[in-house]
């Protein structure tokens, strides 16, 4: 978690592979298949994913105890070899726009790989949005928890 | 969950929670900190109850509040679960690249005319 202003989760990896393979991995129908989702148990299958600015993607993932979850979204921006973002939402909960973004940076024939997910890319909400409120909210939570 | 957010993204109506989470407050009570009107905070307290994160009640002429902490904690292990989410399959894309690499280096390697391993046979040997 970090403080920046709307964005509420950032990750950031470096990871053993070249550019231009990690954001195939990232892009790729394939590749997909094989790293998204949390865990190994979890049985995947993306329903679609039409990686061109404008296009949709589904992905579904049924846990071993069958609890079922579908991401749906939509791709905003492809930059080869450097970032793609996507909105990002589960089905049938809620709609929350949310925005993933990878963005990949050769080091080396390493590639370092930073991963937001924006909670509130919506104009007014950004316009209400103040540093830290992630933390806040974190530490409110785990007092009343 | 998007009304959760909206009314915690707002630090006054965070500063009340935080009172809140000491115990119920009257409407006065909890606006007492900042130096806003009265109708400034009933308008926050309202956007806090229809978030459901605040209870009112009306005790006589006072009207008490009280923190309902459902909404956070289903708002807290949505990020929770979706945090979650990103580090397992940030660790299996590592694997994922891991894995293929031996592979997709050979192959690359076998295309590569720049490639001259040391032991490797030269023109100039044939």
């Amino acid at each position: 978690m970090t403080n920046q202003t709307g964005v509420s989760l950032k990750l950031e990896r470096t990871l053993n592979a070249p550019v231009d393979r990690v954001f195939t991995a990232l892009t790729s129908k394939a590749a997909i298949a094989k790293w998204f989702g949390p865990s190994d148990e979890m049985k995947i299958t993306v329903h679609a994913w039409d990686c061109k600015v404008g296009g949709n993607y589904r992905v579904e993932f049924v846990s071993p105890k069958g609890d079922q979850h579908i991401a749906v979204g939509t791709f905003r921006e492809i930059v080869p070899g450097e970032k793609v973002s996507y909105s990002w939402a589960w089905e049938g909960q809620p709609p929350m726009d949310t925005l993933v973004t990878f963005r990949v940076k050769a080091d080396g024939d390493r590639t370092q790989l930073t991963m937001t997910h924006e909670g509130f890319p919506d104009q007014e909400m950004c316009g209400h949005h103040e540093q830290g409120w992630t933390g806040s909210m974190e530490r409110l939570v785990r007092a009343i928890a | 969950m998007d009304i959760v957010f909206a009314a915690l993204s707002d630090a006054t109506r965070r500063g009340m929670l935080a009172r809140l989470c000491q115990g119920p407050a009257s409407i006065g009570e909890l606006g007492a900190p900042y130096e806003i009107s009265k109708p400034a905070v009933s308008k926050h307290v309202r956007v806090l109850e229809r978030a459901g994160l605040l209870e009112r009640r009306r005790d006589g002429r006072i009207h008490r509040c009280r923190m309902n902490p459902q909404p956070m904690q289903d708002a807290g292990a949505w990020i929770e679960q979706t945090q979650r989410f990103w580090e397992d399959s940030l660790g299996a894309l590592a694997r994922y690249l891991e894995d293929t690499t031996p592979t997709a280096a050979d192959s690359a390697d076998d295309r590569d005319p720049e490639q001259h391993p040391p032991n490797h046979p030269t023109e100039n040997e044939r």
